[in-house]
């Protein structure tokens, strides 16, 4: 399968040279990125088996949703397989875990546009980061104060309100 | 679909407002439905609920409709279901998406105003399971199983205390098994008027149940003595 736009190729840690995949921005930024990053990504990675040159066009990313999307991928790409419960694949999940943690230190439009490029490029992974990242910060909170965090206008009347709450109480027991 | 400002978060497409809200526990779920009517439609709508469906049971969307007389119902319907019998009702780990519809029924019938003989509301379920491939003990089973959960899960208020006394006073029918009312079943519904309601009965209501009581089961727990 011939990668659309391989240049020359980047270093791997380990010294080998990997094929890499050129991905362009809605604002025409170019991102050279390892084959096996940016397959993470499902929409890319139908892409890349189509073929094509001139890059990768993702005309609903812009290049700063981008850039931390593959920020995203090249850290989890390259975390290799360790046989499971040795201490070495206890230490990397608990540094991917912390590497997530750090990646959402974001703001709510941030997030948002990383949750719309998650689920247009299709990196499952990083869609469940986020949306768990916005539920996060709706847990145990009232409808009003989701209201206030969020700036939502409340467009219920007080009687609307009322019953929605009599009508949803006996939903779960 | 809001040009006033209703944030980033309210911008989102339905399809991924959905994404977030199946992560949140399903006890949050009053709280969100109150934020605003977009949020509120959400909870309307199938799409939610599918996705959640497909989400915490996967294999659940592999079961295809079934014959009997309870039926499958919307989205929104099949997910209580699943989470009754994944929450309510005791099984040996495997989840039966059935019980879930067959306890909801019961609980349905029982709500109503003039509810069904009892016995004819046991025999459907018992219907139900047999059309479904149960053999009539396990459909037996599984019924006093989904009596015994509606029962515990009904709140402690008047309308209960009339209802349990409604079923103790319900006269014998002498049906064949497994169309045949459960022991374990009577007898729960005795113990929690005994035990849970006995301030709600008058001096002479009390006698009087004790001793129906006292005429099907020999003997008597001590709990259930002494007004």
């Amino acid at each position: 399968m011939a990668a659309a736009d391989s240049c020359d190729g980047i270093s791997t840690s380990g010294g080998g040279w990997e094929k890499t995949v050129t991905l362009v921005s809605s604002d025409d930024a170019r991102f050279e990125v390892r084959e096996a990053a940016a397959s993470l990504s499902q929409t890319v990675r139908r892409m890349i088996r189509a073929g094509g040159d001139g890059g990768i066009p993702l005309p609903k990313v812009d290049a700063r949703t981008l850039s931390t999307v593959l920020e995203y991928c090249n850290k989890h790409a390259a975390v290799p397989a360790p046989a499971p419960e040795s201490s070495s694949a206890e230490a990397a999940a608990v540094d991917l875990e912390w590497f997530d943690k750090e990646l959402m230190h974001v703001d709510l439009a941030t997030l948002c546009s990383l949750i719309r490029a998650a689920d247009y490029l299709e990196v499952a992974g990083l869609l469940d980061l986020t949306c768990k990242t916005v539920a996060d910060m709706i847990k145990s909170k009232t409808a009003e104060e989701i209201r206030q965090m969020f700036g939502i206008q409340n467009d219920f009347t007080p009687e609307e309100e009322e019953q929605l709450s009599r009508e949803n109480a006996g939903v779960f027991e | 679909m809001t040009d006033r400002s209703d944030g980033p978060i309210g911008r989102l497409p339905e399809h991924l407002i959905v994404e977030i809200f199946i992560r949140l526990p399903v006890s949050e779920w009053v709280q969100i439905a109150c934020v605003n009517k977009q949020w509120a439609n959400i909870f309307e709508g199938d799409c939610l609920w599918q996705t959640a469906i497909a989400r915490n049971w996967p294999s659940a969307g592999l079961q295809k409709r079934w014959p009997g007389p309870i039926p499958r119902g919307s989205p929104r319907r099949r997910f209580q279901a699943l989470y009754v019998s994944e929450n309510l009702v005791p099984s040996g780990g495997e989840i039966d998406e059935l019980v879930g519809h067959t306890y909801l029924y019961l609980k349905e019938q029982l709500e109503r105003p003039a509810m069904p003989p009892s016995s004819i509301l046991h025999g459907t379920i018992i219907d139900q399971f047999i059309a479904c491939g149960k053999t009539g003990e396990k459909a037996h089973d599984l019924s006093s199983k989904i009596w015994l959960a509606v029962i515990d899960g009904l709140e402690e208020n008047q309308k209960t205390f009339l209802l349990l006394k409604h079923l103790a006073r319900e006269g014998e029918f002498f049906l064949p098994f497994p169309y045949s009312r459960s022991y374990k079943v009577l007898w729960r519904v005795y113990d929690k008027l005994f035990t849970d309601f006995r301030d709600c009965f008058s001096g002479a209501d009390y006698h009087d149940a004790l001793s129906t009581a006292k005429s099907r089961f020999q003997p008597v727990p001590s709990t259930w003595l002494g007004h």
